[in-house]
């Protein structure tokens, strides 16, 4: 990890050194610089993961003791990022609610103006659930929300929990795992029995409502209705709460990364069996995924035969788009690094190579490998680096190896392509947060499917543009410079 | 005409000849139209109207001055109901546009005293407090000037409840079903410092929010230190006219390098910008240790900034992180102005205002008699084109706030005119300044949008400063080459209506000039050519009041959601005004939205904003598929 700070953890290690040359990499890239410190952090906050969960909770509320900006805030996913977004309303019911605590307000406040806001949000008809959270600089002074809640909840409709304020420390990819621990381990169980049929998804990172993650969970559920088994619930999928409840009935919880604690929890308040997977990106990653779970409910042939029949569909589509359009192309990728893997395997099957992997965030607790056993030689990874400390690296690798494809989010640092610099990349926006290319089409990423829509994004990213060559020894510098 | 200062007798004579042009639309407008007109840009008898017939004693009071602000500021507003016997009990029936308690614990109102829409404000306090007049149990007080109606009003209360325990007043203040559980420090009429206003389904227009994307910034080489936490850094999305925006702000002409395309958003100075990350350990440790390692790191830099302004979020305050003394610790060493801004709305005003809070401007200093400084006039797109054609006249001209140059101070010094824009948000800094820079002139100018306007507003600021014959010359051919498409546009949109919602009575200050960062909306429209409705609401008054018209204008009642919903789908109207993007009440309608947004300034503008509104107006998507959308209202059928 590189960040800007000087410490032991801002250098590579000489396994990472020698991944670097292998891809013919300067390590020295990899050194940290003092005057990255105090850079634009390329990170973002523990509640936009926040955000993110209640935008895909219809009837799904938040209240968060804090001053106005966190309505402001709302838009990095409200008509931005998503333009299918229900997080702000004209009407000023926003699912979003301030209590508009300013710094000064602080210290004398008792959570009265929680109260109030919870109290307001009960009378609107569309709130069926409520999560509470506050800022930093009031998370600091310990206001008792438990105990505020405890105090409404007997006579308002809604179910009211409180999701740990953990801004100071954690990040987006954490809020978004914390929001569904908090349901795992609050959510009213029906008491009914367990469905051996019958298998909840949890952890999608719905990071917006529009057509690509709307996708995602269709192709999910596809294919686990193609084991024969029933999706009971899809944890998040843009579906209110009496489906995310369904999940209490599934005897089998497919955790996916972002929803490995939370399934966890859910389970061990069931007795759901669970299969912990790494994401569905990528053709072999799906079709592990699909064995494991039918490995875990005695369906192996079935599976078999399923992956035969979405390889069979999907594969020959990519039999004369690969060598001329992929092959040999040098990409960065740059988003959710619990995708990293499948992404390497991926690249790998077009004969792509992945010269640049960062996120973000900080490292993830589950679904993040890179393995070179598995792999090969791995670029090393950046995790949560200041924005100028990864502009100074992509213009280092973009000036002496090339780079022929960024695929990132658009707050990632890299400049729009030029027709005119036969050095300039292809970009192609992809995850959060992506305000310049929306799914107002059915477009998933995850699942076979999803390989397939990616993989043609690439192409088609890629299909005008000439390759980049390897910088001539001492061009690189030249070309740094302008 | 006086003799002593001949460059303002020319200014008043480019007002008094432009009313009597052949082609003025004012020449087409009834005099009721143009004293509307005249109200709402809050123009004064003896600037603007000199030498023509509404300075003869007959100017419109402004409807919206400084102590309006009120009507926006926080408070438990009184419902319908509450409001309704606070009006008989003021003896104001039907004229309280505003009644609420405050956290300071008063109860303050804002009234229409008279038939034109002025408003006034009186308040009832604790007896003990400070005010126009002691009661035994309370004590009664005003803003601004005491009008006599507020007068009476208050005097008629304090003889029917004089005695009544102040806080059994206060409790009177009851508010509409839904608001019970406001804040006190809320804003009933904001959309973000309110929440889910009773009132909501009639805001289509925001008052704390619009300036954002037009507020000031430095432009000059200085280094910001942002001391605060991720959240705090993140509590704002970027913004762009090439991507929606939860508010329909105004069109803002940036720099190329400042439109975001992705990306860290680079600084708007050639200097820094530096962020301090404040984490769980910081705040154990102090986090202001990290304002002395930015502040060292800057001493560091190859280029240094002219100047270093420390900003603050909630978190540092909360702490007591001491930025004066790190600030106090470093200015010698740096040998560079250190300003620990703290916590602020306008870091750049405020950081400004400290750097001339000592200056002294000599009354013998020498002036440029070219030279102009233009204070808060926000980069609308098009006044980039007013400003290069004072230019070409030989003007010399800087704007100052809502952007600061580096070179701000020199200009303010230097000017010997001081043209001052009306929005409300720098007309206090703009007067106090202008007060300051004696013996510069200080001319307050009707606003340039339009076509007419704006003409006259080159030439004014041209006159004062003995450059009309250059401006004219200079204008003769570039208005002929605009003038013909203008009035084939014009054509175009008198077949045309567009409509605004107010969601209070008193229209007439929901459209004033300044509160829509000096934009006269109606007038600018009605030059145009556009027909306009606007939808005033009535509340629970039993009889509403009678339709008005100001030739194409015509103004009616709603009472409430469903009688909107209806009037909303009047087929003759082509669009309605919203600050909100997301407006699903129109688009759901069938209807189109249009918004400051589409309206520049100058001449240029004016055509550009035309063909932009008449495109709009006549786009048919929703029109079209409005019932596959949704419901517009999900408060219908509650009313």
């Amino acid at each position: 990890m590189i960040d800007g700070r000087p410490g032991p953890s801002s250098a590579l290690k000489p396994d990472e050194q020698d991944a670097a040359r292998a891809l013919g990499l300067d390590p020295a890239i990899y050194e940290p610089r003092p005057r990255d410190r105090f850079g634009a952090p390329y990170r973002f906050p523990y509640q936009l993961g926040l955000y993110m969960g209640v935008n895909a909770i219809p009837g799904c509320f938040l209240v968060i003791d804090g001053p106005d900006c966190i309505y402001r805030k709302a838009e990095w996913i409200h008509g931005k990022h998503d333009l299918s977004s229900t997080l702000l309303d004209v009407g000023g019911r926003h699912r979003v609610a301030s209590t508009l605590l300013h710094s000064g307000e602080v210290i004398t406040s008792k959570g009265e103006a929680v109260s109030k806001r919870l109290r307001r949000i009960a009378q609107l008809p569309e709130a069926e659930l409520v999560l509470v959270n506050a800022m930093p600089h009031v998370q600091i002074i310990g206001t008792q929300y438990d105990a505020l809640i405890a105090a409404v909840e007997d006579e308002l409709p809604q179910l009211i929990y409180e999701v740990p304020s953990r801004s100071l420390e954690a990040d987006w990819i954490h809020g978004y795992a914390e929001l569904l621990t908090t349901l795992a381990r609050r959510l009213p169980l029906s008491g009914a029995a367990l469905d051996d049929d019958r298998v909840a998804i949890i952890g999608l990172l719905m990071d917006r409502v529009e057509a690509d993650h709307t996708a995602n969970v269709a192709e999910l559920e596809r294919l686990v209705a193609g084991l024969g088994l029933t999706p009971a619930s899809t944890w998040l999928s843009n579906r209110p709460l009496a489906h995310l409840r369904e999940a209490a009935t599934a005897k089998t919880l497919l955790a996916l990364p972002h929803g490995v604690a939370a399934a966890r929890a859910l389970a061990a308040r069931t007795g759901a069996e669970l299969v912990e997977v790494e994401q569905p990106f990528g053709l072999r990653a799906s079709a592990r995924v699909l064995r494991a779970l039918a490995a875990a409910t005695g369906r192996e042939a079935q599976a078999e035969a399923l992956i035969e029949a979405e390889l069979a569909a999907v594969v020959p589509r990519f039999e004369w788009a690969i060598p001329s359009f992929l092959l040999g192309r040098k990409l960065a990728f740059s988003g959710d690094p619990t995708l990293f893997d499948g992404l390497l395997e991926i690249a790998a099957e077009f004969g792509m190579e992945v010269l640049h992997l960062s996120a973000p965030c900080r490292p993830p607790a589950f679904g993040l490998d890179l393995d070179p056993a598995r792999h090969g030689p791995v670029v090393p990874a950046l995790f949560a680096p200041t924005a100028q400390t990864l502009a100074r690296h992509m213009d280092a690798i973009r000036c002496s190896v090339g780079l022929d494809l960024v695929i990132a989010g658009c707050e990632f640092p890299a400049s729009e392509p030029d027709p005119r610099d036969i050095r300039s990349s292809g970009r192609m926006d992809f995850g959060f947060p992506n305000f310049f290319h929306h799914a107002l089409h059915p477009s998933p990423f995850l699942g076979f499917r999803g390989w397939a829509w990616f993989s043609q994004e690439m192409v088609n990213a890629m299909a005008k543009r000439a390759r980049v060559p390897r910088a001539r020894p001492g061009e690189a510098e030249r070309f740094e410079h302008g | 005409m006086s003799e002593l200062f001949p460059e303002l007798d020319a200014y008043e004579r480019v007002d008094a000849e432009a009313e009597g042009e052949a082609d003025s639309p004012r020449r087409s407008w009834s005099a009721e139209t143009r004293a509307l007109f005249d109200q709402l840009v809050g123009a004064s008898p003896g600037a603007d109207e000199a030498g023509t017939d509404e300075a003869q004693g007959e100017g419109e009071q402004p409807v919206y001055e400084e102590h309006v602000a009120r009507l926006f500021g926080p408070g438990l507003a009184a419902g319908a109901e509450s409001l309704a016997r606070f009006e008989q009990a003021f003896g104001l029936v039907g004229k309280i546009r505003s009644l609420k308690r405050t956290e300071a614990g008063t109860l303050d109102f804002v009234a229409e005293v008279d038939e034109a829409g002025t408003l006034a404000c009186g308040f009832l306090g604790p007896a003990d407090a400070r005010g126009w007049k002691q009661g035994k149990s309370f004590t009664l007080g005003y803003t601004g000037e005491l009008h006599p109606v507020v007068a009476r009003a208050l005097m008629r209360f304090l003889a029917r409840y004089d005695g009544a325990p102040f806080e059994l007043i206060l409790d009177q203040v009851v508010p509409d079903a839904g608001d019970e559980h406001m804040l006190a420090s809320d804003y009933p009429e904001s959309l973000f410092y309110a929440y889910a206003p009773a009132s909501g389904w009639r805001r289509f227009f925001e008052g704390t929010e619009l300036y954002r994307g037009t507020c000031g910034r430095h432009t000059g080489k200085v280094a910001v230190i942002d001391h605060t936490d991720i959240e705090c850094l993140f509590n704002q999305a970027p913004a762009s006219d090439r991507l929606p925006d939860f508010f329909n702000t105004p069109a803002v002409a940036l720099p190329e390098d400042d439109h975001y395309e992705g990306g860290p958003r680079p600084p708007a100075w050639s200097s820094q910008a530096l962020f301090t990350d404040i984490g769980d350990v910081d705040v154990i440790k102090g986090a202001d240790v990290l304002v002395d390692e930015a502040l060292l790191h800057i001493a560091a830099l190859d280029e240094q900034p002219d100047s270093i302004v420390i900003q603050a979020g909630c978190l540092p305050e909360v702490t007591g992180d001491d930025l004066e003394a790190s600030a106090a610790r470093t200015r010698d060493r740096l040998r560079l102005p250190v300003i620990a801004a703290g916590q602020h709305n306008d870091i750049a005003g405020s950081s400004f205002g400290e750097m001339i809070g000592d200056r002294q401007f000599e009354l013998e200093r020498e002036l440029d008699p070219r030279r102009v400084t233009i204070l808060g006039m926000p980069a609308f797109v098009g006044r980039d084109e007013l400003l290069d054609l004072l230019g070409d006249a030989g003007v010399r001209v800087e704007v100052v706030f809502p952007e600061i140059p580096d070179r701000a101070i020199d200009a303010l010094e230097r000017s010997s005119l001081i043209v001052t824009y009306p929005w409300d948000r720098y007309e206090v800094t703009s007067r106090r300044l202008s007060e300051r820079l004696a013996p510069a002139r200080t001319l307050q100018l009707r606003p340039p949008f339009g076509f007419e306007a704006s003409r006259r507003w080159l030439l004014s600021v041209a006159a004062a400063l003995g450059r009309r014959a250059e401006l004219e010359a200079r204008l003769g051919e570039y208005t002929a080459q605009l003038r013909p498409r203008w009035r084939l546009l014009q054509s175009r949109a008198r077949q045309l209506r567009l409509g605004f919602v107010i969601e209070h009575g008193n229209w007439r200050a929901a459209l004033a000039a300044k509160r829509s960062l000096g934009l006269p909306m109606l007038e600018l429209l009605s030059e145009m050519g556009f027909g306009v409705d606007v939808l005033a609401y009535a509340g629970d008054r039993p009889k509403p009041p009678a339709a008005e018209r100001f030739d194409g204008i015509e103004v009616r009642w709603y009472r409430d959601v469903d009688e909107l919903d209806g009037l909303l789908a009047d087929p003759r109207v082509a669009a309605w005004y919203s600050e909100l993007y997301f407006d699903r009440r129109l688009s759901r309608n069938g209807k189109n939205v249009f918004s400051m947004r589409q309206l520049n300034m100058g001449l240029s503008g004016a055509i550009d904003s035309l063909e932009a509104v008449l495109r709009l107006a006549n786009m048919s998507f929703y029109r079209s598929y409005a019932r596959y959308l949704g419901p517009a209202f999900v408060e219908r059928g509650r009313s």
